[in-house]
């Protein structure tokens, strides 16, 4: 029988169909993970690079890259201890200094600190989480890319 | 910088990102960076005009 439907009839049942899921493609695994999900901790796009991602990693940096140069031009927090802190200020404060490695590092060292009186401090705050989340997410992706989960 | 610039270049940064991150294809990259930008720009300023009759502060004495 070629085609169409199999019916089955009171005596003769049709036979239960089976579906299987359909097998991922096929994408070589590459690297190290916990190398590329390091590297991409060190420096955002590290990780790409070094699974031959280069123009991705580039990009992913310089992107991440300006929320950060906005972030600190707008005197947002970029660390610092924040007991008690309401806000966004509570979680994006922690979340940079666990997720923005050698940026936390450079722009520490100048001795830089948010200003909560500055007219662009919760603007700051906020390009600065989201440089700390995009953060993360290169570090899941350059795992991925490793594992052989993504192209 | 205007708050208005600063949330364009918030949603251009954004947009860029995740579609570079989402998509591998050319075309479907750009659409989807259209879609978060427009929506992110549009959606700031629909949600700002409905907000518009609230009051901003507490009365004048």
């Amino acid at each position: 029988m070629t085609g169409g439907a199999v019916q089955g009839d009171d005596l003769n049942p049709a036979p239960a169909v089976v579906v299987e899921e359909a097998p991922l493609p096929a994408v070589e695994p590459r690297g190290k993970p916990w190398l590329a999900l390091a590297l991409s901790w060190i420096l955002p796009g590290l990780g790409h690079a070094y699974l031959g991602r280069w123009r991705r990693g580039l990009a992913f940096a310089l992107l991440v890259g300006l929320l950060i140069f906005v972030g600190v031009t707008l005197r947002g927090p970029l660390w610092g201890f924040t007991v008690g802190v309401p806000g966004l200020a509570g979680v994006s404060v922690p979340l940079n200094s666990q997720v923005l490695a050698l940026p936390l590092v450079v722009v520490g060292l100048s001795g830089y600190q948010g200003v909560v009186s500055y007219q662009g401090y919760e603007y700051g705050m906020t390009f600065l989480l989201t440089a700390s989340l995009f953060s993360l997410l290169l570090m899941l992706d350059a795992w991925d890319i490793s594992r052989g989960y993504k192209p | 910088m205007s708050h208005f610039l600063l949330m364009v270049l918030y949603a251009l940064v954004v947009s860029l990102f995740l579609a570079l991150l989402w998509q591998h294809d050319p075309r479907a990259r750009i659409a989807l960076f259209l879609k978060l930008f427009l929506g992110l720009v549009l959606g700031a300023l629909v949600l700002a005009y409905l907000m518009y009759p609230f009051p901003a502060g507490p009365p004048q004495p």
